[in-house]
């Protein structure tokens, strides 16, 4: 019957994406779903399930996972001691991995300051790869200023035939995914690594510009080599457009959850005529996964707790001054607006009256005769 | 009507009883029949997928084949009594009706009346002998298994 195969698909599906092998190696997954879908809630327990057959014990071993760092994040769930892990053989430990450069200030919603029990500070990917705690859930937040490696300089000049940057500019902070990536396919070890890229919109946008395009080409490119090094990228998304397009026809592994608009390459859409109307009715917390064929899943519920927010002390954050413009920059503005408004004025007249039409009186609505409306 | 002229009318193709009855196999008991998660599910998946479908062909099709699964799972779990055989045949005779009116396209309307009639008498049936399936029979995607902690990074040849 249909839902034998459907269940059995989805667990198969599943299976393949968080356990990983060496034949197999890494996967590349994509996530998409409408806001309130439960995304984060299925990578909080994708982060806490996924593990590999180490080659030489043959057990199923936790895996080193990579989790990107938002200003608004859910890692602090896995502090709390009622989170609501699987077993207890499942439950990591966190680090979170900030720039040098950066002064960060966590605190939850209620602005309850969150006690971090690991926390290392990176100021290049060389680094930060070696800080990895393997096993564990690593958070990390790209730097506020970044600025691009001269490796990473070579590389693109080798695809863009020329030198695509000069200087020390200042780069979209996503950006740094890129480097690292390409760090890590170059010095890493057989070990498996799963990447779970929230909000990858900011990552791999639709449709790039400049040096931009160039690297999410480089990055379209070196998908396979990445699966080959067994290194898991996982990404999710609200809309499949929102993500370029090329990087998305590498994606192996589809999940959809409630709201998602099904592209034309998706089996479900092809297989199931009725698929855009019932992704619009899925119940939140239930998901589809396709590849070879495709399955239905349900998301266990988490308890809802206040998220941590990370306060950037370096740039504007909570530094109250900064908000507040100065004396000159205040005098300025408001010159600038009377000018503009004066410019818009009708001219005078030589005997100083104002041209145009003159202000209509209304005296048949309720208020004081003769107010102009 | 002698027996050379009867295969060339039309006629309605008669299930003989002994269809009706499931067939039991080595340790197989009449309580043991009950419908399986897979069963259920397609049950829910038929009455799903057409529920959003508007049209009097999609409600022709959505009741022949809710129609004719209902009735499968009933013979398979040995539940296909009299009263429903009974039950339907009303059914069968209803269908056919709506059928006959979709001929013409004014009749169309009154067509998807009786075939929302007739959605509601099988859905009945699917409900009350628990044929369909809810939430908590989906997978759950837990993981079921235990993880190791990895060797020190130092120490693994196969580390990161």
């Amino acid at each position: 019957m249909v839902s034998d195969i459907n269940v059995e698909f989805a667990a198969r599906l599943l299976d393949e994406i968080r356990i990983h092998t060496n034949e197999m190696g890494g996967v590349f997954v994509s996530l998409c779903g409408s806001k309130g879908s439960g995304k984060t809630t299925w990578m909080h327990q994708y982060a806490t399930q996924v593990g590999y057959i180490h080659p030489a014990t043959k057990a199923l071993t936790k895996e080193t996972v990579i989790w990107r760092g938002r200003d608004i994040d859910y890692w602090n769930w896995w502090l709390d001691p009622t989170y609501e892990w699987e077993n207890t053989a499942l439950k990591r430990d966190v680090v979170i991995h900030i720039h040098s450069e950066d002064e960060v200030e966590f605190r939850d919603e209620m602005k309850r300051p969150v006690t971090v029990p690991h926390l290392r500070k990176y100021f290049s990917a060389p680094e930060l790869y070696s800080n990895l705690e393997t096993g564990a859930i690593n958070v990390v937040y790209e730097p506020r200023d970044y600025r691009m490696s001269p490796a990473v300089k070579d590389i693109l000049a080798a695809r863009c035939c020329t030198v695509p940057l000069s200087g020390n500019i200042r780069l979209d902070p996503p950006i740094f995914w890129f480097e690292f990536l390409a760090f890590l396919l170059r010095v890493k070890g057989p070990g498996f690594i799963s990447i779970l890229l929230d909000e990858a919109d900011e990552i791999f946008p639709q449709n790039p510009v400049g040096i931009r395009w160039h690297i999410q080409e480089w990055f379209k490119d070196n998908a396979k080599d990445m699966r080959k090094n067994n290194i898991t990228c996982l990404f999710s998304c609200h809309d499949w457009n929102d993500v370029d397009y090329r990087i998305g026809s590498k994606v192996q592994y589809k999940i959809w959850m409630k709201g998602a608009r099904l592209p034309n390459s998706s089996i479900i859409r092809q297989l199931d005529a009725n698929a855009l109307t019932r992704m619009l009715f899925t119940a939140v917390g239930q998901a589809m996964i396709e590849r070879d064929g495709y399955g239905t899943f349900n998301i266990p519920k988490l308890r809802e707790r206040p998220r941590v927010k990370a306060h950037f002390l370096n740039l504007a954050g909570r530094d109250y001054e900064r908000w507040v413009p100065t004396y000159d920059e205040e005098r300025d503005r408001l010159k600038a607006k009377a000018l503009e408004k004066a410019k818009s004025q009708p001219a005078l007249t030589k005997s100083g009256k104002r041209r145009g039409r003159p202000p209509k009186i209304r005296d048949d609505l309720p208020g004081t005769p003769g107010v102009i409306r | 009507m002698p027996p050379s002229m009867q295969d060339e009318v039309i006629q309605e193709l008669d299930i003989p009883d002994w269809v009706y009855s499931p067939l039991l196999r080595a340790g197989d008991t009449v309580d043991n029949l009950i419908p399986d998660t897979g069963d259920r599910a397609a049950i829910s998946t038929i009455i799903g997928v057409y529920s959003y479908c508007t049209g009097v062909w999609y409600m022709k099709r959505y009741t022949q084949v809710l129609a004719s699964a209902l009735q499968g799972l009933l013979v398979k779990t040995g539940r296909f009594s009299p009263e429903y055989r009974e039950y339907f045949r009303r059914i069968w005779a209803s269908w056919k009706q709506a059928r006959l009116l979709m001929v013409s396209s004014e009749d169309h309307a009154l067509a998807d009346c009786l075939f929302s009639r007739i959605e509601t008498a099988l859905k009945l049936i699917a409900e009350r002998e628990r044929f369909t399936k809810n939430t908590s029979d989906v997978y759950s995607a837990r993981l079921g298994l235990q993880l190791q902690e990895p060797p020190k990074r130092e120490e693994d040849p196969y580390g990161i």
